[in-house]
């Protein structure tokens, strides 16, 4: 064969000819020192390029390597910030903060509140007592193991709507809470009177029976300091009685 | 997305990073940079790239592996992956930025006179005074990759490697010659 161009040496030297042209050159380096010259050179070449290359010195890579580190967690902590700024807002959007938070207070995860489709005169219409569904004891035994209470002490809490069927609320676990009366000032007694107003003016036609669930739903203590315009709870409402007390 | 399985290179990491981090994608990840960033900035060295430039290059690459990764794309032959990216955003970077000021080299200390007379220093000298084209063939093979790789990293033929391999090769071999 003629002899190899510089190219199929380089080639060959770096096994990326083919198989069968490969074994033609080899053939042909055997027996032609000239090429074995050339190709050997070529090699040698190439060799103190690389060298050449890769001695160059470097910054060190740690500055870097720690950059590229941090440029991954960051990320995931902003992730875990926006959602729990979601979460947060939404929470706050759904459940105001209660500035006279107590542990009788209705948790928003175990009582969100809950209603049922109800006629507005129909509703209005009926007795304050009327059509008021019985929490039955299987039902208050289930709302007090929800709020962990295991062994409640009698007449100190009323098992609570957080939107009374008076006011379209529903005789569901997640519209009942154990609220007492004794542990904090806004207890089920002052709550009963905010009842009491919000459906007076429901059936009077000046609030929505929506609006005065939500309110009720969202910040009971706020509406009822809205609605009576007063930071504490009126003295009459504290001594006022409706419910029954769980017995 | 396929699982990945931890990099035995990353191991003494995985151990030190304890329950905090867990064998996962960053870590991966950060096991292909310590395997890579030398020859990753050696290679947009070579495209002219100052070091400020080559950090920053290197940065967007292990982000953009970082995605790739978690996106689930493939991930045979990662080294050609990362030297193709690298070319790309090299070349991006290049054209966004001014052409650079030749100012004189400073005159050279005793030190530097000495080991310019070096072989390395010659060489240097004539892979820097190379075609774009024939210099970055020499560096990806330098790198241990093969024609087929180079040839997809810069977008030109496999005869085209082999041409360019064959003209470095006879320009550094006159450096030996009297």
């Amino acid at each position: 064969m003629a002899h190899p161009s510089d190219h199929e040496l380089l080639m060959e030297s770096d096994g990326e000819l083919e198989a069968v042209r490969a074994a033609a050159v080899r053939r042909h380096l055997d027996t032609c020192p000239s090429c074995r010259q050339r190709q050997s050179a070529l090699a040698n070449a190439l060799a103190t390029a690389t060298n050449g290359y890769l001695q160059q010195p470097l910054p060190p890579p740690d500055a870097s390597r720690i950059r590229l580190a941090a440029s991954f967690r960051p990320r995931r902590r902003e992730r875990f910030l926006a959602v729990g700024a979601l979460a947060a807002a939404l929470a706050l959007l759904l459940f105001p903060l209660r500035s006279d938070r107590d542990p009788a207070a209705p948790r928003a995860a175990l009582t969100p509140g809950a209603v049922r489709t109800v006629n507005l005169a129909a509703m209005c219409a009926a007795a304050d007592e009327g059509d008021r569904p019985v929490i039955t004891p299987a039902l208050a035994q289930e709302v007090f193991r929800r709020y962990g209470i295991y062994d409640p002490r009698p007449r100190a809490y009323e098992v609570d709507y957080l939107i009374p069927p008076d006011l379209g609320g529903s005789n569901e676990v997640k519209n009942l809470w154990p609220q007492s009366y004794s542990d904090s000032v806004w207890n089920a007694r002052v709550k009963d009177a905010l009842e009491d107003r919000l459906r007076t003016m429901v059936c009077g036609g000046s609030l929505d029976l929506a609006v005065a669930q939500q309110e009720l739903a969202a910040d009971w203590v706020g509406a009822y300091k809205r609605h009576f315009h007063t930071a504490q709870p009126l003295p009459d409402h504290l001594a006022f009685v409706k419910d029954q007390p769980w017995e | 997305m396929r699982f990945v399985q931890p990099d035995i290179a990353a191991l003494p990491e995985l151990l030190e990073a304890g329950t905090d981090a867990p064998p996962s994608l960053e870590t991966e990840v950060t096991g292909l940079f310590d395997q890579f960033r030398n020859p990753l900035f050696r290679f947009t060295l070579s495209l002219g790239l100052t070091e400020p430039d080559s950090e920053e290059i290197i940065q967007e690459v292990f982000l953009a592996l970082f995605q790739h990764l978690r996106a689930g794309k493939p991930r045979d032959n990662l080294r050609g992956w990362l030297f193709q990216v690298a070319h790309n955003q090299a070349l991006k970077l290049r054209q966004r930025r001014p052409p650079p000021v030749l100012t004189p080299s400073p005159a050279p200390t005793p030190e530097q006179q000495a080991i310019a007379n070096q072989t390395h220093r010659r060489v240097t000298a004539v892979l820097a005074a190379l075609p774009e084209q024939d210099r970055s063939c020499v560096a990806l093979r330098a790198e241990g990759l093969r024609y087929r790789e180079i040839a997809q990293i810069l977008g030109i033929s496999l005869g085209s490697v082999a041409l360019s391999l064959e003209r470095a090769a006879a320009r550094v071999s006159r450096i030996h010659q009297p």
